[in-house]
């Protein structure tokens, strides 16, 4: 997430959506770059890794009756599949996680402007 | 010949369907290329002005391709999210939001009329795609 906000107020003014940020998009602003500042958070992996043990069917073809071929389940295969684990690469991760999840949720924050930290709107 | 990737429908054969309306994808036909989802609010106090103008700064070089939604509202974020531009009203006030696109920048604008009192938003929701426009 990439979010912007009043230099003068802290207010959240504008954000951009997404976990990774590519250079072209590190270029875009919302807002006018003399009144707005921004926040960039990127994720990065986090050095764990989850294991899921996914189960697949096997088909096989098969001709019926009338010449047809047709395919049906015969049984199923398990397989492991590895996840590397993400998480936004700043102090304030949880937070992130959460807005990553609900991102509207960020107009209830403003930026503390000294701090450069989220801080919940009373 | 060239090299192209199709994905026929089930019963459909992807190497000889011709008919688009038959595939489920075809490397004949254009793409949308997503880009970024952007957030952005216009924020004007109706005591001292009935437009407010935002930008959000691309810098792609071109005209791109956008769909953008926004949601009017007073005080804490409410409302559904109308394709934009739009345009509502009611008895003797009515409120629009629109936008126009350069090479470099989209501008938002929002406007009301008839009303004189409170802070208005105007939550802007852009969807932004790499196709170029070629305008």
């Amino acid at each position: 997430m990439i979010l912007f906000y009043s230099k003068q107020s802290g207010e959240i003014v504008g954000t951009i959506d997404g976990r990774i940020h590519p250079e072209d998009q590190l270029k875009m602003w919302v807002g006018n770059k003399e009144e707005t500042d921004r926040i960039v958070v990127q994720w990065k992996p986090t050095g764990k890794e989850t294991i899921t043990v996914i189960e697949e069917p096997i088909f096989e073809e098969y001709v019926d009756k009338e010449g047809f071929t047709e395919t049906r389940q015969v049984g199923t295969k398990k397989r492991k599949e590895r996840f590397v684990d993400f998480e936004p690469d700043h102090l304030q991760r949880y937070v992130f996680m959460e807005l990553d999840k609900i991102p509207s949720k960020v107009y209830e924050y403003k930026v503390d402007t000294k701090t450069k930290l989220l801080v919940k709107k009373k | 010949m060239s090299q192209k990737i199709v994905v026929s429908k089930p019963s459909f054969n992807a190497l000889t369907e011709t008919d688009p309306r038959n595939l489920i994808f075809s490397s004949d036909y254009g793409t949308l290329k997503n880009f970024a989802k952007i957030n952005q609010i216009v924020s004007f106090d109706a005591n001292n002005d009935i437009t407010g103008r935002g930008t959000y700064t691309h810098n792609l070089g071109y005209y791109p391709y956008v769909e953008i939604f926004t949601r009017i509202y007073i005080g804490s974020p409410s409302g559904n999210y109308e394709y934009c531009p739009f345009f509502g009203s009611g008895a003797t006030v009515e409120y629009n939001a629109n936008y126009s696109i350069t090479t470099t920048q989209i501008v938002l604008f929002g406007e009301i009329n008839g009303v004189s009192s409170s802070v208005w938003n105007f939550d802007f929701l852009i969807f932004l795609f790499k196709n170029n426009l070629n305008l």
